[in-house]
């Protein structure tokens, strides 16, 4: 549980988002969570798992 | 909204996640008498009716995606040993990619061989050394068994191909 991210979603491309970790992008699954650009989200092994608020 | 399956194994679910509660009572997550309640749940058996799905949200979200991903509609004790004890590691090598300095090696479920039971302890040796574990979740074990451990608990005994599969990620890891 301790290995999960929190990071910003840059850009949606169907059921994938580029997230941003603190300056460390990577595109990740979000087909079981939709998420919109600017979305504050938990990340946890390349999927999307929550939409964090303050988002 | 992220929609779980309902966990059909709860004490088996329990008996991995309940040794991650130290580290979310530590982060303010989790309130220390909840998690001594979710422990007499499993250690004694006693009836309750926690969400477990609310408080261990990580955990219930991705055993539900992989749930989902096997074509189940429910998160049974396959889906549980795989995300403890397999999916673990392939989070922590996708962490370790975008923050490496974070050493998280204790948050993953090793196998370890039995090396002595007493009464209130069981030391284990795992690919991290020997070392004792607290007992509360487990019984009739003895010299030998392959377990599973996390963090300074037994989960559980474990069949032999889950302990190939786990000593394999490592030599590969």
């Amino acid at each position: 549980m301790c290995l999960a991210l929190e990071g910003r979603v840059l850009e949606v491309k169907g059921k994938e988002a580029l997230v941003d970790f603190g300056g460390v992008r990577r595109k990740v699954n979000s087909e079981f969570l939709k998420v919109r650009k600017g979305d504050k989200v938990l990340v946890f092994n390349n999927f999307v798992i929550e939409r964090l608020q303050g988002g | 909204m992220f929609r779980v399956l309902p966990i059909k194994d709860k004490e088996l679910f329990l008996r991995y996640a309940i040794p991650c509660g130290g580290v979310l009572v530590r982060r303010g997550e989790l309130r220390e008498e909840l998690l001594r309640r979710l422990n007499r749940w499993v250690r004694d058996g006693e009836e309750t009716d926690l969400p477990v799905g609310n408080i261990f949200k990580v955990a219930t979200r991705m055993c539900t995606i992989l749930a989902k991903r096997l074509g189940k509609n429910e998160i049974d004790a396959e889906v549980i040993r795989r995300y403890f004890l397999i999916e673990h590691e392939k989070a922590l090598r996708w962490r370790k990619e975008i923050k490496p300095d974070l050493n998280v090696k204790e948050c993953l479920v090793y196998p370890g061989r039995i090396l002595k039971v007493s009464y209130d302890k069981i030391l284990v040796k795992t690919p991290l050394g020997e070392k004792f574990f607290r007992k509360d979740f487990v019984g009739n074990l003895k010299r030998n068994d392959w377990v599973s451990v996390h963090y300074d608990y037994v989960a559980e005994k474990i069949k032999t191909s889950y302990v190939n599969r786990m000593l394999k990620r490592g030599r590969n890891g």
